[in-house]
């Protein structure tokens, strides 16, 4: 099967993608982009592509049930899209009477494997849709039971999920945490890749950050490279959000990953 | 470790005094939150904290582009000081977030705060079909002035808004 590449919904680029250029083979939608409304728009686009639905706040680390009304919002947003699959991060964002708003590590034990792994089960059972778990950026690695590749494999053993591998947020701890990613990569099961997010990093004073913001570097690439030569995913997707270049240099960027 | 350090942890993130006493008695702090915090990073910690609301006030900065242009370097210290006051919740939380920081800087008297940018903001947050507000700030040729705000929704339920300038000042 030939991989797909595409990338990211977002609404500046709508008009660009509504023109069905041959550089977008795939599309991956942010749920929370249509809790709103638009999904007479979801319904055109998946005339148009392949898409997959990506979630960002279900919290799937959170003790306790998943948040009903986000639930709900979610599984509309999977009925109008008919995705191939739906994605959610290993992570939190609610906790502790808070809700964060933003993804946090989920400490890598046999408990957190089991609550992750029943929320993925669920979310899978309400959207009838496969899932796949991604990996975080963090800045706070959290000690455990297990190493991150090793809860990762067990997890999506135990959630009957796929891994949606993301590089970006691979390479970006593997520098802030000073570990080896190819070491990382090797410890992953790569038959249980099936999508690859990758967009390039941010350098600040205080660190690597993974803020959307980037075109892709040449050493992340030598990483995208080496993910290649381990797995073999269905997607690859470009994760730009921030500071959006020109549709010709957005499709230059998925040429090139193509050729990858 | 059991997934309560997940709900411990969400307090530590929230709670920039919390996370003070866990640097100065790391040990204390763990048992009296009922949570093994052993091998967890005071720094780092400190940093995922700090990333959460430099992502809120990246979000609310889109949102509110007039207003922090005028607050300039202030922004990133006034935003700091409001964010661990308040915690938007759910899927429309970008928007909480800048009406309540809106809200911050208007008890706070800040003169900065954009109102028509702020009224837009309100309205997008609390619904209705349309709207008119007075405001003194509208932009108009690079200059402040005085004018009516119409703000509706259209068709797609986009905001949409639009002023009528007013001949007084006030």
């Amino acid at each position: 099967m030939r991989r797909l590449v595409g990338l990211g919904w977002r609404r500046p680029l709508a008009g660009w993608i509504a023109g069905k250029p041959e550089s977008i083979g795939c599309l991956e939608i942010t749920a929370e982009h249509f809790f709103e409304g638009g999904l007479e728009r979801l319904r055109a686009l998946r005339r148009d592509y392949p898409l997959s639905v990506h979630g960002l706040g279900l919290s799937l680390g959170t003790p306790g049930p998943l948040d009903p009304d986000a639930l709900a919002r979610f599984a509309r947003v999977v009925g109008a899209a008919d995705p191939a699959w739906v994605s959610e991060h290993v992570a939190f964002t609610r906790a502790g009477g808070v809700d964060l708003g933003h993804l946090n590590p989920v400490a890598p034990t046999r408990a957190n494997l089991r609550l992750l792994a029943d929320h993925a089960r669920e979310i899978s059972d309400r959207c009838g849709k496969p899932v796949l778990l991604e990996n975080i950026a963090t800045h706070l690695p959290l000690p455990g039971e297990m190493p991150e590749p090793e809860f990762l494999n067990r997890l999506c053993d135990a959630a009957g999920a796929g891994l949606l591998l993301d590089l970006t947020n691979l390479f970006v701890n593997s520098r802030n945490h000073r570990f080896d990613p190819a070491r990382w990569l090797s410890d992953i099961e790569g038959r249980r890749v099936v999508q690859l997010h990758v967009v390039g990093y941010s350098r600040r004073e205080d660190g690597w950050h993974d803020l959307h913001a980037e075109a892709i570097q040449p050493d992340l690439r030598g990483l995208l490279r080496e993910a290649l030569s381990r797995t073999s995913p269905w997607a690859v997707i470009l994760e730009r959000d921030e500071n959006l270049p020109a549709p010709a240099e957005l499709a230059r960027e998925l040429e090139a990953l193509r050729a990858a | 470790m059991p997934p309560e350090l997940t709900e411990v942890l969400g307090r530590l993130l929230a709670d920039p005094a919390l996370r003070a006493e866990f640097r100065r008695d790391p040990e204390g702090t763990s048992a009296r939150l009922g949570a093994p915090l052993r091998g967890i990073d005071p720094g780092a910690l400190e940093r995922q904290a700090a990333s959460l609301v430099a992502k809120r006030l990246h979000e609310t900065a889109k949102l509110m582009p007039r207003t922090f242009r005028r607050l300039g370097p202030a922004a990133r210290e006034l935003f700091g000081g409001f964010a661990t006051t308040f915690w938007p919740r759910g899927h429309r939380r970008h928007l909480e977030d800048a009406v309540a920081f809106g809200r911050f800087l208007l008890a706070g008297g800040v003169r900065a705060l954009s109102r028509s940018e702020f009224n837009r903001l309100r309205f997008a947050l609390e619904g209705g079909r349309w709207a008119l507000r007075l405001v003194g700030d509208a932009p108009a040729r690079g200059r402040k002035r005085p004018a009516l705000q119409v703000l509706w929704r259209d068709n797609t339920g986009s905001v949409r808004s639009a002023a009528l300038w007013i001949g007084l000042p006030f």
